[in-house]
């Protein structure tokens, strides 16, 4: 009955004390966070307990939505705070002087050629992780927001606390860097 | 070589957001602009790549467990709805046993005297306590005492002048008594006398039949 309802019916009953609406309000964006902190977290124990976290801060301040912008931009104003939170407590940061060649990733389609396809999928999401980790978090955020999760410059200038022009310029300097990495090495 | 517009290029570009004219307009100035055609193939062959990312599924976790660790801040998923409206009273229980616990720490002593409830706090030394104690039973003797000698002095008021006949009537009065008190004494000794002296009649009687018993077996 839940399943069909949009976010701010399941919001509106889950406030007054709906465990069903709040567990179709879950199901409903999990697997999205979840990849968010799979990209954003070193490993899926990592990504789990971020998991876990997010939704524990949405359960806590849900009385707060008010419904002024989408349930997912206030989701991931959230979730980006928990993810910095927890970079910040685990000192997480990009590796110095990688020697990683992802050039290999620009032919990714090797990686689904092979026999088992969903591995080679997985083999994919790993070589993209290890990249994405090479990025500043700052950039990385950027990538995340816009790309993955189609946030506009406004919202996330809103949720990072700067300037749209920052997070345009943040965002583009993120797919520079990344080409960069992608670049076949001497 | 560089183009002032590369940035803003490569970011609308691949803006989903960005409106048709502007994006129309953005791939015009890129065919002509070779600066901005390599950095935007770059960035679209990146966003390819991105975008091959593929979804894992959410591992089974407690969902429910994130509503059973916290309470919400107004409300509550999966608890009742108030429906009463004097909702403050769950307090009470919480409060009551602050108050008692209170209470046992600062030691409170709720005394009822003759001036009503009292309330102290701390455990008074036991010095004191004897020490007012003793002090009552003082005040009680000496009011004891007050209250013998009046009902003395009343007595001798009252036959002050009395006659030696009341006074010889008096001492036969006691020394009758004490002649009855003595037949009673010399009475209760010849009782105790007696069942003493069947007493010993009877042991007699006892060591007799055992001794015959002894040496009427040995016989046979």
């Amino acid at each position: 009955m839940h399943k069909d309802l949009p976010d701010q019916a399941l919001i509106a009953a889950a406030q007054q004390g709906s465990a069903p609406a709040w567990d179709a309000l879950v199901r409903r964006h999990e697997t999205r966070v979840y990849n968010f902190c799979l990209r954003f977290t070193d490993t899926p124990d990592d990504a789990l307990d971020l998991l876990q976290e997010v939704f524990l801060g949405i359960y806590r301040n849900l009385s707060k939505f008010r419904g002024d912008a989408l349930f997912t931009t206030w989701l991931f104003r959230i979730a980006h705070n928990k993810a910095i939170d927890m970079a910040r407590r685990r000192n997480v940061g990009p590796p110095i002087d990688n020697t990683d060649d992802y050039s290999v990733l620009s032919q990714a389609e090797d990686f689904r050629a092979g026999a088992d396809e969903e591995i080679g999928a997985l083999q994919l999401n790993r070589q993209l992780h290890a990249l994405l980790l090479q990025l500043p978090s700052d950039q990385r955020m950027t990538i995340e927001l816009k790309f993955f999760q189609e946030l506009t410059f406004e919202e996330i200038a809103d949720i990072e606390g700067i300037s749209p022009n920052t997070a345009k310029t943040r965002y583009y300097a993120a797919l520079k860097k990344l080409h960069e990495l992608m670049e076949p090495r001497p | 070589m560089k183009c002032e517009l590369t940035p803003e290029l490569v970011v609308d570009s691949l803006d989903p957001e960005c409106l048709p004219a502007r994006r129309e307009a953005l791939q015009e100035h890129a065919q002509s602009c070779h600066v901005c055609k390599v950095a935007l193939g770059d960035a679209q062959q990146v966003a390819g790549l991105l975008g091959q990312w593929r979804k894992q599924p959410t591992p089974d976790w407690e969902r429910a467990a994130v509503a059973a660790a916290a309470p919400l801040r107004r409300g509550g998923i999966g608890r009742k709805l108030r429906t009463s409206p004097a909702a403050w009273l769950q307090w009470g229980p919480l409060a009551a046993s602050l108050v008692i616990a209170l209470a046992v720490i600062l030691q409170v002593r709720i005394d009822v005297g003759a001036n009503g409830l009292s309330l102290s706090f701390g455990v008074p030394p036991d010095a004191a306590v004897a020490s007012d104690l003793s002090a009552q039973l003082a005040v009680f003797a000496a009011q004891q005492r007050e209250d013998t000698r009046l009902m003395m002095e009343t007595a001798l008021a009252q036959f002050g002048e009395h006659t030696t006949d009341t006074w010889m009537q008096l001492v036969e009065f006691f020394e009758q008594q004490r002649e009855l008190d003595l037949r009673i004494m010399e009475s209760s000794f010849q009782q105790v006398l007696d069942r003493s002296y069947q007493t010993v009649n009877s042991v007699q009687q006892l060591a007799s039949y055992i001794q015959f018993q002894e040496s009427h077996g040995a016989a046979q």
